[in-house]
Parts: structure tokens; C-alpha cells; sequence
């Protein structure tokens, strides 16, 4: 294992040292909005906004700069003969070098979610992904993305470039449609007298009206054209009143450890797949089209060969 | 046997099929674009072939053509390299090749020449004390003095330590005197496989009076026809022949070019 220690270090150590500084500025600028903040009213300062910045794309970061030029850049530079020509096998290189820097991705994203930048130790939604599990399970997803699509792209800045974009999108959809869901939300009713009480903090899920069996009901065809349909289901008869859906903000915690989890398993069944492509030395042809010295050379004809003329 | 190819077929190579015995030094001739590259690929395990299967007894050490490094590793940092990514590591041997051949110890492998270059591949891949070595073009950056100088080193290798060695060329000249096994391949087929004392004893230019038959039985390999001489190679063996007819043996290098020119 030292050998891969030593290795990753030494091949790797630029990218290692600049991540750490990028985390260790945002998480200095995260937990010094914090402090800095007297009121709840005070704006957050750059450093804080900057900081946030930083947190939100941590995960992408390591897929793109640590995970997608692992395996791309030797197939590039066919050094992949020397890195696989050795006793070790392409599997345990790749092992080796996916656990330390796991490991290192794992630690400097937990220092990436220390801080929040404004709401400090109170719990809120809108601080969700500043917390070390959150940060440490994109950190750890992001570096599976990166190294599976450098196993197929070959070729290091399309690995850099497409690691980016699916690690915005597959979070973006993941987050929009699942977070919200992880356990069933809770529901508060009211009587057409009173409106549905939320906890402060929660986030609003929907809402809707009740009916004699405090279930939701839909909106029938003659009030769902209003532009208000309140009085008509008042006078409809089929509710008794209305609900709100949400979640509480106590369960944060838990939201987040699923979070963590759901990540996590995602980055496993990425390193699975990712192996087993290396197992049965598929993903790792030298492809005609990403060498870099014949695609360039023959030149594109303008207009149709000379025989045409001739 | 230490390297078995069984009617391998990939790309540019079509249904090869060879055995090489331990301690042997095999030659892989042939011309541009035959296929030597692909099947030194193949034996090292860096591509799978399509049909048939290869095997090799013992630990392998692959130069390939381009003598990959990593650019901003030193040589210090090869050797530990060597040292931590094998399982047998001879430090001492690989440190010996680098001094004898003057390799600067303080650049980056990108700052040293081609020539270097290939020094730095050699020593990792023979600080691995392989069962096989196969280089593929090894000489092809060297000046000529340093070609010699290799040649001879490599050989010493050979003899002291029992390695299998095999190299592929496109200079035939490279291989007077040094590989003791020839296989020649020309667009992905094996045209010869053998000893090359056997090749050359087998091998005979008879010249004589135009004649649109070969004045000796057995296998032509290559006929040429002037205006009033013909000159016929024959795979015989050596007959006996009658005046006005000339017998002598061939060159190497003549006889891996009569042999390319009759498959062309």
C-alpha cells in the first residue's frame, strides 16, 4: 500500500495540494461568515459567498480534476505500458490509487462541509449540503464519475469536460427530485376556519384540501377553472378543510446520513462498474480517433480530390 | 517452451503461430505496417486477441515502440518506480545500465533526448530481472555506436542470466550476428520462422545463363531475370552444381528481402 502512497503522492501531488488549499480557503471563509455574523439580518461576506461557492462544487471539482485524468491520462499518453507493464495488475493500480485518493477526497471534502456561511449551529434546509458526510459522499461520487468516464473517453479533456456535466446533471436531478423524499413528509391539516400550521424552518412540500377522512381530495371540474378555487370547495362539500405538506427541519440529520448513503452506494456501483470494465480489458483499447498524432496530420480535402479536375 | 503464439489473429496480424525456447534471442523482421507491433502487444497482454491465445512462461518486460514514461517523473524517481511497483527488483542492474549509457540523473524524463529516453525504459524494464524481454524497435533512437553498445549489453544479459529476448526491426542489418531465431512477418502473416544459422545454410543464390527454369530442385523463393543471366534463390540446402551455373549463400539481409519482395 505504501507503494501506491508514494505513487499517487508523487504523480498526483499539484492536484492534491491545490484542492487542499481551494478547501481549506472556503472552509476558513465559511466558518468566518459565521463568527463574523452579529445579527440575523447581516449580510454574508465575500469570503462567506465564495466559500459557498466552493462547497457547491467540491464534488465536481475532485471528478474533474483528481478522477477524470486517472485512468484518461495514461491511456492519452500510453504510459498506461508502464503503469500496467509492472507486477501489479491494472486492477490493483487501480485499487491503490482509487483508495488513497478516496481517502483524501473523503477528508477534504468532511473539511468542505464544516462550515454553512450564515446559519451557523441553527439547523435550516437552505444550508443542507454544509455538513462533512454531505460534502464527503460528493466528494467520493465525483471521483468514481471522473475515473469511469476516463475509462471510456480515453482521452483527458473530454473526460474533464463530460465528468462535468454529468456530475451538474445526475446532482441536479438527484437532488430535485429525490431529496425532498427520502422519508414520507408530514402533513398538517386545518378546518376551513384556520390555516395548516408549518413548523418554522421546514420546507413546504404542497398543498392541497381534505376531505371528510382527512386525506386529500382533488379539485373537481367546476372549481379547478377558478382562479381561486378556496370558496368554491368550501361550498362544494367535499372537503372539510386544507393541508400543507412538509418536512421539519429536525429531520436534517437524518436527510443528510441518506444523503451521504445514497452518494456513497452510487460511487460504489461507479467503481464496480469501473473495474470490471479494466477486468475484461474493454474500456481500455487504444482507439483510432483519440491518437493524437495521425488524427491531426491528414489534412480535411476542401473540395473534391484533383482526379475530379484532371 | 517461454513464448507460445497459437494461430493468433488481430488486426494486422492473421493467424500467427510460433514457439520460442527459453534463452533464445528472437528477431521479429518485417516490413512497416506487418503487424510486429500488434503482436508484441498482444504477447506482452496489453491487447487481447481476437482468436487464438499466447503464453508465456515467466515474468515479461515490454519496451513498447514509443518508450512511454512519465514526463515529469527523474530517474530517481523510475527506479523507485521499478523498485515499488514490482514484486523482484535488481536496483543495481538497472542503476549500472544508466551509468553506463551516461543517462542524466537530474531532468525530468521530458528534457532527455530520445536516445535517453529509451536508456530510462530499458533499465525499468530490465531492473524487473524479466523472464522475457521484448522490445519493440529499441535501437531505433540510438546513434550507431550506441546501437552496438546495446546489442552487446542486451546479449550479455541474455547468456548471464538465461532471459528470453525478443526485438522487432525493420534494419536487417541489426540482426547479423545477434538473434539466433528469425520470424519474419509481412501484412500479418509469418513468412519465415527458424534458426538463422539453418535460414542461411538453407538459403542458396545460384547465377547462371538466362533460363526460365531453376537449374536445382526445390522451393524457389525468389527468381530474377536479366538479359542474359538469371539468378534463382533456392530453399534447398546447397546442391551440387554444374558450370556454367554459380552457387553462393545469401546474406541475411538479402534473404529477409527476397522473402518480403516474393510476398509483395
Amino acid at each position: 500500500m505504501s507503494a501506491f502512497v508514494w505513487l499517487t503522492w508523487r504523480q498526483h501531488r499539484w492536484t492534491i495540494i491545490g484542492s487542499a488549499i481551494l478547501v481549506m480557503a472556503a472552509a476558513y471563509g465559511l466558518l468566518s461568515a459565521e463568527v463574523r455574523k452579529q445579527t440575523s439580518i447581516d449580510s454574508m461576506p465575500m469570503s462567506g459567498f465564495y466559500g459557498l461557492m466552493v462547497q457547491l462544487s467540491f464534488g465536481g471539482v475532485i471528478g474533474v480534476f483528481w478522477g477524470a485524468p486517472l485512468i484518461a491520462r495514461e491511456l492519452e499518453e500510453r504510459t498506461y505500458f508502464v503503469a500496467w507493464g509492472q507486477d501489479v495488475s491494472p486492477v490493483k493500480w487501480l485499487r491503490g490509487k482509487a483508495l488513497v485518493l478516496g481517502v483524501l477526497a473523503v477528508v477534504l471534502g468532511a473539511v468542505a462541509g464544516i462550515g454553512d456561511g450564515h446559519v451557523g449551529d441553527n439547523k435550516a434546509w437552505s444550508a443542507f449540503e454544509g455538513h462533512p458526510a454531505v460534502q464527503a459522499g460528493y466528494a467520493l461520487y465525483g471521483l468514481a464519475l471522473g475515473v469511469l468516464i476516463g475509462l471510456l473517453s480515453r482521452h483527458v479533456v473530454t473526460a474533464m469536460a463530460a465528468t462535468l456535466v454529468m456530475y451538474t446533471l445526475s446532482r441536479t436531478l438527484l437532488t430535485v427530485l429525490l431529496r425532498d423524499h427520502y422519508l414520507p413528509v408530514s402533513r398538517s391539516v386545518a378546518r376551513w376556519d384556520s390555516t395548516p400550521v408549518v413548523p418554522v424552518g421546514a420546507v413546504e412540500l404542497g398543498n392541497g384540501f381534505i376531505g371528510k377522512d382527512l386525506n386529500p381530495v382533488g379539485v373537481p371540474d367546476v372549481c379547478a377553472t377558478l382562479s381561486n378555487p378556496n370558496s368554491c370547495m368550501r361550498s362544494w362539500g367535499g372537503a372539510i378543510g386544507t393541508y400543507v405538506e412538509f418536512q421539519p427541519v429536525e429531520r436534517i440529520a437524518a436527510f443528510r446520513y441518506i444523503e451521504f448513503g445514497l452518494y456513497v452506494v452510487l460511487a460504489a456501483v461507479l467503481f464496480a462498474l469501473t473495474f470490471r470494465l479494466l477486468r475484461h480489458g474493454g474500456g481500455w483499447k487504444p482507439s483510432r480517433s483519440h491518437r493524437r498524432i495521425t488524427s491531426e496530420v491528414e489534412p480535411v480535402p476542401a473540395s473534391e480530390p484533383a482526379a475530379a479536375q484532371g | 517452451m517461454s513464448v507460445v503464439a497459437a494461430e493468433v489473429w488481430k488486426w494486422a496480424v492473421h493467424d500467427v503461430s510460433f514457439e520460442l525456447p527459453p534463452g533464445s534471442v528472437t528477431a521479429l523482421v518485417g516490413a512497416n505496417g506487418s503487424g510486429k507491433s500488434t503482436l508484441l502487444n498482444v504477447l506482452a497482454g496489453h491487447l487481447p486477441p481476437e482468436s487464438g491465445h499466447t503464453s508465456i512462461a515467466g515474468r515479461v518486460a515490454y519496451v513498447p515502440q514509443h518508450k512511454p514514461m512519465y514526463k515529469n517523473f527523474n530517474v530517481a524517481d523510475v527506479l523507485q518506480f521499478g523498485r515499488r511497483m514490482n514484486n523482484v527488483w535488481d536496483n543495481e542492474r538497472a542503476d549500472e545500465w544508466l551509468a553506463r549509457f551516461k543517462v542524466p540523473r537530474k531532468l525530468p524524463i521530458e528534457d532527455l533526448s530520445g536516445g535517453q529516453r529509451t536508456h530510462v525504459t530499458l533499465a525499468l524494464a530490465l531492473g524487473s530481472r524479466p523472464d522475457v524481454l521484448m522490445l519493440d524497435e529499441p535501437l531505433s533512437e540510438l546513434d550507431p555506436l550506441a546501437r552496438r553498445k546495446v546489442m552487446r549489453e542486451l546479449l550479455t544479459e541474455v547468456s548471464d542470466n538465461g532471459m528470453t529476448l525478443i526485438f522487432s526491426t525493420h534494419v536487417v542489418a541489426e540482426i547479423g550476428g545477434v538473434a539466433d531465431r528469425l520470424l519474419l512477418l509481412a501484412g500479418g502473416r509469418l513468412l519465415l520462422d527458424g534458426d538463422t544459422d539453418e535460414l542461411l545454410e538453407e538459403h542458396v543464390l545460384y547465377t547462371g545463363p538466362r533460363d526460365s527454369e531453376s537449374p536445382v530442385e526445390g522451393p524457389v523463393v525468389l527468381a530474377k531475370h536479366g538479359k542474359t543471366q538469371s539468378q534463382y534463390l533456392v530453399r534447398s540446402g546447397g546442391t551440387q552444381i554444374a558450370e556454367p551455373w554459380t552457387a553462393r549463400y545469401v546474406t541475411l539481409e538479402e534473404l529477409v528481402v527476397a522473402h518480403l519482395e516474393r510476398a509483395a
